[in-house]
């Protein structure tokens, strides 16, 4: 398969697969396997691609010229194809999690939710192979309207404020803030291509690259960066196959991609010159964090807490992004990688024993993990690697942000020392939880489905707690893989 | 067939504004039915003798010629491209009336599709006067005709609408005439090629002059908050009316402005000041337009409302007095079309008039709900729908001029359309459908087809929009390039 | 200053303020007569003044047929406001408007 051919694949796959899943709904076996076929040929497309990127082969795709100097363009680079293709390999999982989800639960529409999740995935692909602002700025908002009849799917009036929150949050800011940088950066550059060494480099003065920057992050409310976060919790409610699209495999990580984007792509050495508002964002992401997790520790419902602790993850990807090092950038990556795995495995964990023993709340999963030992050993190993315990996951990618952090050239030991009093929060709140679980004394009363999970619910959050561990192994090939994007870098 | 097509473009200036005057008359004379599918054909005529010679100039780049008429007639770069653009949103608004005609009397049938066209005639003779007698005639006959038909035809409800109407229509040319007076003694003619060189004794009451005029055919546009008129126009009207007013009327007096802009505000002695009016008014009817739209339970008002920020934005443009600008104000104007004819037709399909009407209506009628949802994100100004391609023309243009404070209102607009369209989309798709379906049911529903599916299809230029680009920048380019 | 240009003067200036007399009539008021009436005003002040700037005939001659063509459409209005509603006024027609789009009442 050629590279524009799989560059094509990834970005139409999920559209058709979400155009079959809406026009095939009965029988639901046949729904269920267009689904998670069209997952996996989406996956595979994007291994392709990372192979395509390793090779620095040059693979481009433009679909319109809607602008004169700005067309609607696709282009394959690290990355695109790394977040590409740990999102899409973890959507398979979730394909399959999530048509067991809708059996166990009786989902009501469950076409309509396997169609947008598919859908939402299409975006995220648009927001990773992404070679221009413009086409970034397009795919961000498909992705907001995409995930927007997720959040919604529920119909009564909770899930409709909730919608409207998160539609009008995202929205708002991305018109508001964004937009407005967007035609400014056009404006100065006179384009709006990704470049690595940056597209501003040279082009910009300290007071507009400040603003810039601070237009740009809280334009890209999808990071949780606050105050532009509320969308977070508020969707916490939704069903939870969308739980993993939002907190896992498309919105969070979009909001990551982008703020990685923006520093290395369109500020690049730049950076520098709007070293104010870095600062400023960094602390804000710092305490953001330490408070998210401190917040998550007092919510107990698990999809509150959970909510919470995605955005403290969420908001180390913007330090380690904005730290214009490029470890920093390094550790942002990673940690889209940790954060996807950690949080696709721990949502889906969470929805499977709520199928199985309609049990949300923190006191509740006392013992569970002696009743359903596979799903709380997969929620156990996800809990540490958001944790930031080695070897999972998410400890290298919290290892190489503290390093960049408090690095010489850095300079910043107060905010290293904000990720490790977020680590020790997050400890607080996902450790004694999956402990107890694991070793409480096991629930004596009947669940909703005595026989267990389904090998469908069950298997995807092994797998995934697997994923944690792959940064193990892969850490330094990645370092090579990525380094093209900081090779400008100061 | 060839001899014909010759004998068409030789007199491409005059055909149009005979075909509707024609076509109006002879409606009168038909049965019900029949006036409608002569009016629709009048119309569709019209348009297809507009845009060839609107093809052939502007984006073939043949030169621009015409023989003399007789009547005093002038083809200038705006009135070009907009003569098509308005012949065809009369066409399908004409073609989309057929499924509401139900809801008045029958015997005024005849009536209402003869002040159609009266009012199509109207705005393309506006769009083709030489001279600013031959505007304000054709304007007036625009919108009397537009007011006759709230009246006439769209029952008593609607009454009172038409007499805010009337009234405000009547200061609006008392302001127009003042203006046409002041002008004509600073300047000397009333000749618009003319007015680029002649000697003008005083340049501030010129300036004044034309402000004057273009504030009268503002009013009559809905610029806010010169908009009074139309909470009444557009809250209760039955039949064709809602639909025509909405769609034919604004894009028609908004083109007769920029055409009008294109002269005045471009002109050494007086474009500054001119230019300064017309960018306070535009900023004010886009903040204004855009608040009321945000806070409207009535859909028709909200496109009205939605309309008048849109027409701010247009204004906008044409401040900038810049080729760019008037190319922007006229992708501006386009994409106000696209969206009128979406809203206005959404809401005769499903017979919208509050909000609560459209819960659900994106699975009772799925094709109207595709239009007004489509409307929705083009005056949210999304990515790849026309409303966005005018609201980058615009940042682009004012940006290039210095004016940093247009891209403001911008945003402000997209975020209003953000909380409004937002609004119109949820209820369209995530809530209950209530009990009473008020739209069309019988087969006549399917004339609002066409009018849904071209909206759609032109939000949906915005993906590949070189055509319309090119139209636009050669008028613009042809505009201030054409005059001696 | 000559007598001439100070007649001029004055006629306009007499216009402007019909003008805005009729303006204020037209737009505000409520009484659909009156707002005819303001009509009338405003359009006869624009055509003093046009006459008094040396407008040409042509033009004047149109702006007297508009106005004879918006006080023909407004009578006819107003009357048939008088035969629907029993009333002119606008207050009272809103009122009517609001009771019929009362639920259970025909629209």
């Amino acid at each position: 398969m050629s590279a524009e051919l799989a560059l094509l694949g990834v970005l139409a796959t999920p559209v058709l697969q979400a155009l079959l899943v809406l026009a095939l709904q009965r029988p639901p076996g046949l729904r269920d396997v267009v689904h998670i076929v069209g997952a996996l040929i989406t996956a595979l497309c994007a291994l392709r691609l990372v192979g395509a990127a390793a090779e620095q082969e040059s693979v481009r795709l433009v679909l319109a010229q809607p602008l004169p100097n700005v067309g609607l363009a696709f282009v394959v680079e690290p990355l695109g194809a790394l977040a590409a293709a740990a999102l899409s390999g973890l959507g398979v999982l979730h394909a399959v999690h999530a048509a067991g989800m809708v059996r166990a639960t009786q989902e009501k529409a469950p076409a309509r939710l396997m169609a947008f999740i598919a859908l939402a995935a299409a975006a995220t692909m648009a927001v990773a192979f992404s070679a221009n602002l413009f086409t970034f700025f397009v795919a961000y908002q498909a992705l907001t309207l995409a995930v927007f009849p997720l959040v919604a799917h529920r119909g009564d009036e909770e899930a409709r404020r909730a919608g409207r929150t998160f539609l009008a949050t995202l929205l708002t800011a991305s018109m508001g803030l964004f937009l407005p940088a967007m035609i400014w950066t056009y404006a100065i550059a006179g384009a709006l291509d990704f470049q690595p060494g940056g597209m501003l480099a040279g082009k910009v003065d300290i007071p507009t690259a400040n603003i810039l920057l601070v237009l740009f992050v809280l334009g890209l409310a999808m990071a949780a960066m606050p105050p532009l976060h509320r969308w977070l919790p508020e969707s916490s409610k939704a069903p939870d196959p969308a739980l993993v699209t939002i907190q896992g495999l498309a919105i969070i990580p979009a909001g990551g991609i982008g703020v990685i984007k923006v520093a290395a792509f369109v500020f690049g050495p730049a950076l520098i010159e709007a070293r104010l508002a870095s600062l400023a964002l960094i602390g804000l992401a710092g305490v953001g964090m330490c408070v998210a997790a401190l917040i998550a520790l007092s919510r107990r419902d698990l999809r509150e807490r959970l909510a919470y602790s995605c955005m403290a993850q969420s908001l180390a990807v913007v330090m380690g992004a904005l730290v214009a090092l490029p470890m920093g950038l390094f550790a942002a990556a990673l940690q889209i990688v940790a954060l996807a795995c950690a949080a696709t495995t721990l949502s889906m964990a969470v929805g499977t024993s709520a199928a199985i023993t309609t049990r949300r709340n923190v006191e509740d999963y006392v013992g569970l993990g002696r009743v359903m030992p596979w799903t709380f050993a997969g929620f156990a190993l996800a809990s540490a690697s958001m944790i930031g315990m080695p070897p999972f996951s998410g400890a290298w990618a919290k290892l190489w942000l503290i390093t960049a952090l408090g690095a010489p050239a850095g300079g910043l030991m107060w905010a290293a020392a904000l990720v490790g009093v977020a680590a020790v929060l997050t400890f607080a709140h996902l450790g004694p939880l999956a402990a107890s679980a694991l070793s409480g004394k096991a629930p004596t009363d009947a669940f909703k489905r005595p026989d267990g999970a389904s090998i469908l619910l069950a298997a995807p959050v092994i797998l995934g707690a697997a994923a944690t561990l792959s940064l193990l192994v892969l850490a330094d090939s990645l370092a090579r893989f990525l380094s093209p994007i900081w090779n400008s870098a100061p | 067939m060839t001899a014909a097509l010759d004998l068409m473009r030789t007199h491409a200036a005059l055909l149009p504004l005979i075909i509707a005057i024609v076509g109006a008359a002879l409606a009168m004379l038909c049965p019900p039915r029949l006036s409608w599918g002569l009016a629709t054909l009048a119309a569709l005529l019209c348009a297809f003798v507009t845009a060839d010679t609107s093809v052939r100039v502007l984006i073939a780049a043949a030169p621009l010629w015409s023989v003399a008429e007789g009547v005093p007639l002038l083809a200038d770069g705006i009135g070009l491209f907009a003569s098509p653009l308005i012949a065809a949103v009369a066409a399908l608004a004409l073609a989309a009336s057929g499924a509401v005609l139900s809801d008045i009397e029958r015997r005024t049938w005849p009536l209402a599709m003869a002040l159609v066209l009266c009012q199509l005639f109207g705005w393309l003779g506006a769009l083709a006067a030489r001279d600013l007698a031959g505007v304000f005639v054709a304007i007036e006959t625009a919108w009397l005709a537009s007011v006759a038909l709230l009246a006439f035809s769209a029952g008593r409800t609607a009454l009172g609408g038409a007499l805010r109407m009337l009234g405000a229509g009547g200061v609006g040319s008392a302001l127009f005439l003042c203006g046409v007076g002041i002008f004509y003694r600073s300047v000397g003619t009333l000749e618009l090629s003319a007015i680029a060189t002649a000697h003008i004794e005083s340049a501030d009451a010129a300036a004044l002059g034309a402000g004057l005029m273009l504030l009268g055919v503002a009013l009559k546009a809905g610029v806010a908050p010169l908009h009074d008129w139309m909470g009444g126009a557009f809250t209760r009207p039955g039949g064709p009316a809602a639909l025509v007013l909405g769609t034919v009327g604004v894009i028609g007096a908004l083109a007769v402005i920029v055409r009008l802009a294109g002269y005045v505000a471009t002109s050494p002695t007086i474009g500054e000041g001119v230019s300064i009016a017309l960018a306070v008014l535009g900023g004010a009817s886009v903040v204004i337009g855009s608040v009321q739209a945000v806070g409207a339970h009535n859909l028709t008002r909200l496109a009205a409302y939605a309309g008048a920020a849109q027409a701010g934005g247009i204004l906008l443009c044409v401040a900038l007095g810049s080729p760019a600008g008037f190319a922007a104000a006229l992708v501006q104007l386009t994409a106000l079309a696209a969206a009128a004819l979406a809203l206005f037709g959404g809401a005769a399909a499903g017979g919208v008039q509050s909000l609560e009407h459209l819960d659900g209506l994106g699975r009772r009628a799925p094709l109207a709900g595709a239009a007004i949802m489509t409307g929705a994100i083009s005056l949210m100004g999304a990515p790849l729908t026309l409303g966005f391609l005018g609201r980058w023309r615009l940042v682009e243009a004012g940006v290039g001029a210095g004016w940093w404070w247009a891209a403001g209102a911008v945003i402000f607009a997209s975020l209003a359309g953000v909380f409004y369209g937002g609004r119109l989309i949820e209820r369209l798709y995530f809530r209950r459908a209530g009990d009473l379906f008020h739209g069309p049911n019988d087969a006549w529903r399917w004339a609002l087809a066409p009018m849904l599916a071209a909206s759609i299809v032109a939000i949906a230029f915005g993906v590949s929009p070189a055509p319309l680009l090119t139209a636009a920048d050669s008028a613009g380019a042809l505009m201030l390039g054409g005059l001696p | 200053m000559g007598p001439e240009i100070l007649l001029t003067r004055a006629i306009f200036a007499a216009a402007l303020v019909l003008l805005m007399c009729g303006a204020v009539a037209a737009w505000a008021s409520n009484n659909a007569i009156k707002r005819l009436a303001g009509i009338a005003l405003s359009m006869l002040g624009a055509i003093l003044g046009l006459a008094a700037l040396g407008a040409p005939n042509a033009l004047l001659i149109a702006a007297a047929c508009a106005v004879f063509v918006q006080l023909a459409i407004g009578a006819a209005v107003t009357v048939r406001l008088q035969e629907d509603y029993g009333a002119i006024e606008a207050p009272e027609t809103d009122q009517a408007d609001r009771q019929d789009d009362m639920p259970g009442r025909a629209p």
